[in-house]
C-alpha cells in the first residue's frame, strides 16, 4: 500500500541516535522512515531516495555539514540538521547551506518530532540554537537584514519561539515566518567560508567557546 | 653575492674603459708594452668572475675577488717602477695617477666578499694610502686632487657597507628560507595530528551525550543499544586518558641521514661527519627535537659567525649511550652573557624544547673571537630527571645583529662629516670668496642632521621633502659665478657630498624623490654651465659620479630592502608555526587532563547503564544533568561558573530543559558577571518545570543578557539584563 507521508532518512553514526529517532518518525502518521546510514555517501549508496534527510552535523568521516548538505540537494533531498554539541561553528557552516534548519538532539521528544513535520513540508525550522549562532557571527553584520529582521533574530536567539516573537513584537506569526525565511536567505548569500574542521576548531578556540587548550 | 661579482667585473672594466676613453684619447696608454699586458692580465681576473658568477660555488668566487683585490694591489705596488720602465707615465689618471684608483669601489667591494667589512676597510685605506703616496712621490698634489681622493674614500666606504649589508641580508634570507622549509614540514604534520584529535575529541563527546539522552528515555527496548554504548563510551574515555600512544622510534641512521641533508641544505660547504652504531634507534620526538636543535643552531651560525670564510662542522656521534651532535665554527663568536634574553625568540623556544624532552640537552659554548660550539645531546634516560631543566641557552647575538652595519654606518657618517669640513676648508681658503664654501657645508650639515644616521626607516614625506630641498639649495651653489670651471672638483665638492646625501635617501626607500633630487642638479650644473661659459664636458665630469652613485644605491637599496621585506616575512611565517607546534603540544597535554576529568564526571554513570538494568528516576535525572553539563562545555563559556552552576545543575535534575549560551564578547567584567549570573540563577531556582534560556548577547546590544523561561503551562516570559 503506498504511504502518503513524506520519506524520512537519516544521517548519523551513532547507532543509538537512529534508535531513537526512528519510533518519533513512525508515531507520526504523515511522515514515512525510509532508512538511515552513518554517513552521506552511504545513504546515497544504499537508499533509493528520500523527501528529508535528518543529517547530523559531526560525522566520524570527517566530512563537513557543508558538503553533505550539498550532496543531499543534488540528490533531491531537503535537509534538517541535528546537533548534539551546538558548536556555533558548526552550525553557522550548516545554515550557510542550503538546509532547512536545525534541532537538538537533546530537546524534548515531541519539539523534535514538530521540527521534522515542518521540515517535512518544506518549512524553515528556527531553533535556538540555530538563531544563537547566526546572531553572533561576527559577519552577520554584512548580511543586508532590516532593523525588525534584526530583532526577530535576536528574540528567536534569546529562547523564545514563532508565537511568543510574534506577541512580542506585535505582529502575525506568518510575518515572523516571513522574517526568518528572508533571514535565511540572506544568510545563505552570504557564501560558505572555506573551513577545515581544524580551522573551526582554533576558531572556537581563540573565542572562547571551545574550553581547551590552554592558550599560551 | 653572484649578483656583486658580477657587478665588480663589468663595473670594473666599465670604469676602466670610461677612464680611459674620457681622459686618455689618443694617448698609447693601457694598451702598450709590458704595463699593457699585465694590466688586460690583471682586469681579466673580474672579469672571469663575472662569467662565472652565476655557476661557480660561493667558495670560487670568494678566492676570485679575493684574486682581484691581490692582482689590482700587486699592479699597484708595480706600477711605479713598470711605467718608469715603459719611460712614460702609462695607464695614468688625468691627474697621473694609475687607473686602479679609479675603481676602488669595486676594489673595495670584491675585498668585502673575500673577506668582510674589514678587510674591505683595510684595501680602501692601502688604496687611499697609496694614492696619497703616488700624488707626493709625483709632485701631483692639487687643489682638485685632495677633493677628488676625498670623495673616493667617502664613496668607496659607502660601497663597503652597502655590499656588507647586501651580503648580510642574503645569507639571512637564505638562513630564513631554509628554517621556513624544515618548520613548514613539522608543521603540516602538527596539523595532521591535531584534526584527528580534534575529531576524536568530538566523536567521544557525542557518543556520550547521545548515551545519556536515550538512557533518559529508561525504556526497555533500548536498554540493550544502551549498555553495549555505554561500554563503548567508556572504552573511548579509557583510551583518551591513556598516553598518547608514542610513534615508532626512528633508527639512528634515519636521523644522521636527514641531519646530513639539512646541513647541505644550511651550509653546503660544512663539513659533516658521523660515526654510529648498528641498529641504534631514538624516540621519533627526540629525533624531531634534535633535528630542529640542529637546524636552528646551524643556521644561527650561518648568519652571525661573521663575514669571511668561517669553517664549519657538524659532527653526529650515535651510541648506546644516545646520540650527541655538535655544531662547530670557527667564526666570530660571541659573549653569552650580553645575548639580551628578550631578542632570543624563536632560538631559545627550539633548543627549550629539546631541553624539555626527556634526556635531551643543548649546550652552547662561546667566547667573541673564538668561535661557537653548540652541543646538542640525548640519552635515553634511565629513572626520570628529577633535577629542573637548566634555563635556556643561547646559540647566537641576536641581538647584535647588525652590530657590524651600524658600526658601518656611523663610521661613514662621521668621515663623511669631516671630510665635507676639510673639503669647504678647501674650497674656503683658495678661493676668493669663502661664503659659498660655507654655505654648502652648513645646508650639508642641515641634511646629515635631518637624515639622521640611527634608524634606516623611510622618513616621512615632510622630512623627506625637507632633505630634498637642503641638498638642492647646497647644490644651487653651483650657480654661483666665482666658480672657476673645467674639472673644478675643488670648488664644486658639495655636488659629490649631496649625491651621498641622495644616495641616503634612496636607501631609505625614498628612491623617487632621490632621483628627483639627481634631476635637480642635473638642470642646476647645466644651467651652471650654460651661463658661465663652460665647456659641456664640464657638465658630464661632474655628474657622472653623482649618477653612478645613485644608480648603485638604488639598486643596492631596493635589493637590500626586499630581501628584509622577505625575511620578515618568512620569521612571521616561522613565528606561526611554532606557534601551531606548542598550540598542539598544550593541545595534547590538556585533551589529557580533558579525558581524565570526562571519566571521573561520566565513568560512574556509564558503569551503571553498562549493566542494562532498569534505572531509578535518581538515574535518569542524573543522565539528563550529565548530559546538560556536557553541552555546557561546549556553549556555556563564561555562564559554567558558581552560583549558576549549582542552580543549572538543581534545575536539571528537576527535569527543566536548560540551555546556557555565551555569545558575549569580553566586555563584562567580574563583578557583572557575577550579577548577571545570579540574576540566571533567580530566574531558574523559580522555574518549578519547563525550559530556560540563559543567553550572553553579543556585543553592540543595548541588553547584555536575557533570560526566557517556560513554565510547565507553557507560560513564556522574558527578561532581559543591562
Amino acid at each position: 500500500m503506498p504511504h502518503a507521508g513524506a520519506r524520512i532518512a537519516i544521517v548519523d553514526d551513532h547507532e543509538i541516535v537512529i534508535l531513537a529517532l526512528r519510533p518519533l518518525i513512525a508515531s507520526s502518521p504523515d511522515l514515512e522512515y525510509v532508512g538511515s546510514a552513518s554517513s552521506v555517501p552511504k545513504l546515497l549508496r544504499t537508499s533509493p531516495g528520500a523527501d528529508l534527510v535528518v543529517l547530523d552535523l559531526n560525522l566520524r568521516d570527517g566530512s563537513t555539514p557543508g558538503d553533505n548538505v550539498a550532496a543531499l540537494r543534488e540528490w533531491g533531498a531537503q535537509v534538517l540538521a541535528i546537533t548534539s554539541g551546538e558548536n556555533p561553528f558548526l552550525i553557522r557552516e550548516v545554515s550557510r547551506s542550503d538546509s532547512l534548519g536545525l534541532v537538538r538532539k537533546s530537546a524534548p521528544a515531541q519539539h523534535i518530532l514538530a521540527a521534522i513535520r515542518r521540515a517535512a513540508r518544506g518549512e524553515i525550522v528556527a531553533s535556538t540554537e540555530w538563531a544563537a549562532a547566526l546572531d553572533s557571527d561576527p559577519d552577520i553584520g554584512a548580511a543586508p537584514l532590516t532593523n525588525r529582521e534584526r530583532d526577530v533574530l535576536a528574540l528567536y536567539a534569546s529562547g523564545l519561539g514563532a508565537k511568543s516573537v510574534a506577541t512580542h513584537l506585535g505582529i502575525s506569526e506568518n510575518t515572523v515566518d516571513d522574517h526568518i525565511r528572508r533571514i535565511r536567505a540572506e544568510y545563505l548569500a552570504l557564501g560558505r567560508p572555506a573551513n577545515t574542521k581544524v580551522d573551526l576548531y582554533r576558531r572556537g578556540v581563540e573565542d572562547g567557546f571551545i574550553p581547551l587548550p590552554v592558550k599560551n | 653575492m653572484r649578483l656583486l661579482t658580477a657587478g665588480i667585473g663589468l663595473g670594473t672594466v666599465i670604469s676602466v674603459a670610461g677612464v680611459s676613453s674620457l681622459n686618455m684619447a689618443g694617448s698609447p696608454a693601457i694598451a702598450s708594452g709590458w704595463y699593457g699586458i699585465i694590466t688586460i692580465a690583471v682586469l681579466g681576473v673580474p672579469l672571469l668572475g663575472a662569467l662565472l658568477a652565476f655557476w661557480a660555488s660561493r667558495n670560487t668566487l670568494r678566492v676570485i675577488n679575493a684574486a682581484t683585490v691581490l692582482a689590482q694591489l700587486a699592479l699597484l705596488a708595480a706600477w711605479l717602477p713598470l711605467t718608469q720602465a715603459e719611460g712614460t707615465v702609462a695607464g695614468a689618471l688625468p691627474a697621473g695617477l694609475p687607473w686602479i684608483l679609479a675603481t676602488s669601489v669595486s676594489t673595495v667591494a670584491a675585498a668585502v666578499i673575500a673577506t668582510g667589512p674589514l678587510g674591505g676597510v683595510a684595501v680602501l685605506v692601502v688604496l687611499s694610502g697609496c694614492v696619497a703616496l703616488f700624488r707626493g712621490i709625483l709632485g701631483l698634489e692639487t687643489l682638485n686632487s685632495i677633493a677628488y681622493d676625498m670623495h673616493t674614500f667617502v664613496t668607496s666606504l659607502v660601497g663597503c657597507v652597502l655590499t656588507s649589508a647586501l651580503i648580510h641580508a642574503a645569507r639571512s634570507l637564505d638562513r630564513a628560507a631554509g628554517i621556513a622549509v624544515i618548520v613548514a614540514e613539522r608543521q603540516a604534520a602538527a596539523e595532521a595530528r591535531l584534526s584527528i584529535q580534534v575529531a576524536t575529541d568530538a566523536m567521544v563527546h557525542d557518543e556520550i551525550l547521545a548515551t545519556l539522552l536515550l538512557a533518559a528515555q529508561n525504556a526497555p527496548e533500548f536498554r540493550t543499544a544502551v549498555a553495549d554504548q555505554s561500554r563503548s563510551a567508556l572504552r573511548m574515555i579509557e583510551e583518551l586518558a591513556a598516553p598518547p600512544t608514542e610513534p615508532p622510534p626512528v633508527s639512528v641512521d634515519d636521523f644522521v641521514r636527514d641531519a646530513g641533508q639539512t646541513t647541505r641544505r644550511l651550509d653546503a660547504t660544512a663539513h659533516f661527519q658521523k660515526s654510529t652504531a648498528d641498529g641504534q634507534t631514538m624516540p621519533a620526538d627526540v629525533a624531531a627535537a634534535l633535528h630542529s636543535a640542529l637546524a636552528q643552531a646551524l643556521a644561527n651560525s650561518v648568519a652571525h659567525a661573521g663575514d669571511g670564510p668561517v669553517r664549519r662542522s657538524v659532527a653526529v656521534t650515535g651510541t648506546t649511550a644516545g646520540v650527541t651532535v655538535t655544531v662547530t665554527d670557527d667564526g666570530q663568536g660571541f659573549d653569552p652573557d650580553r645575548v639580551p634574553a628578550d631578542r632570543m625568540g624563536i632560538t631559545t623556544s627550539i633548543l627549550g624544547r629539546l631541553d624539555n624532552t626527556a634526556g635531551g640537552s643543548a649546550r652552547a659554548n662561546s667566547a667573541p673571537g673564538q668561535g661557537t660550539t653548540v652541543t646538542l645531546t640525548w640519552s635515553p634516560p634511565a629513572p626520570p630527571p628529577a633535577e629542573m631543566q637548566s634555563p635556556p641557552v643561547a646559540t647566537g647575538p641576536y641581538g647584535a645583529r647588525h652590530r657590524g652595519f651600524d658600526l658601518g654606518v656611523r663610521l661613514t657618517v662621521i668621515t663623511f662629516v669631516l671630510a665635507q669640513a676639510v673639503l669647504a676648508a678647501n674650497q674656503a681658503v683658495n678661493s676668493p670668496q669663502p661664503l659659498p664654501a660655507v654655505l654648502a657645508l652648513v645646508s650639508i650639515y642641515a641634511a646629515v642632521a635631518l637624515l639622521g644616521w640611527r634608524s634606516l626607516a623611510q622618513p616621512d614625506l615632510v622630512r623627506s621633502l625637507a632633505i630634498l630641498g637642503t641638498i638642492t639649495a647646497s647644490s644651487a651653489i653651483v650657480l654661483s659665478p666665482t666658480l672657476t670651471g673645467a674639472s673644478a672638483q675643488w670648488d664644486t665638492w658639495y655636488l659629490t657630498a649631496n649625491s651621498v646625501l641622495l644616495a641616503a635617501l634612496a636607501l631609505r626607500k625614498r628612491i623617487g624623490l632621490a632621483w628627483v633630487g639627481l634631476a635637480l642638479m642635473l638642470v642646476l650644473v647645466v644651467t651652471s654651465v650654460l651661463v658661465n661659459g663652460h665647456p659641456a664636458t664640464d657638465a658630464t665630469r661632474l655628474l657622472t659620479r653623482p649618477t653612478a652613485l645613485l644608480t648603485a644605491s638604488s639598486v643596492l637599496g631596493f635589493c637590500i630592502n626586499r630581501m628584509l621585506e622577505r625575511i620578515t616575512i618568512m620569521h612571521a611565517g616561522e613565528l606561526a608555526a611554532t606557534k601551531t607546534l606548542s598550540f598542539e603540544a598544550n593541545s595534547a597535554h590538556e585533551r589529557h587532563a580533558h579525558s581524565a576529568n570526562l571519566g571521573a564526571k561520566v565513568g560512574p554513570l556509564l558503569t551503571v547503564l553498562a549493566r542494562g538494568e532498569v534505572l531509578a528516576d535518581a538515574d535518569v535525572r542524573e543522565c539528563l544533568a550529565l548530559e546538560g553539563a556536557l553541552r555546557d562545555q561546549a556553549r556555556g563559556g563564561r555562564l559554567v561558573r558558581s552560583p549558576l552552576v549549582g542552580a543549572t545543575l538543581a534545575a536539571r535534575r528537576r527535569s527543566i530543559d536548560v540551555s546556557l549560551l555565551d555569545d558575549g564578547q569580553h566586555d563584562l567584567d567580574d563583578d557583572q558577571l557575577d550579577t548577571v549570573l545570579a540574576w540566571m540563577g533567580d530566574h531558574l531556582d523559580r522555574l518549578p518545570a519547563g525550559s530556560f534560556t540563559g543567553r550572553l548577547l553579543p556585543p553592540g546590544r543595548t541588553d547584555r543578557a536575557t533570560v526566557v523561561t517556560v513554565d510547565g503551562g507553557g507560560g513564556v516570559s522574558a527578561h532581559s539584563w543591562r
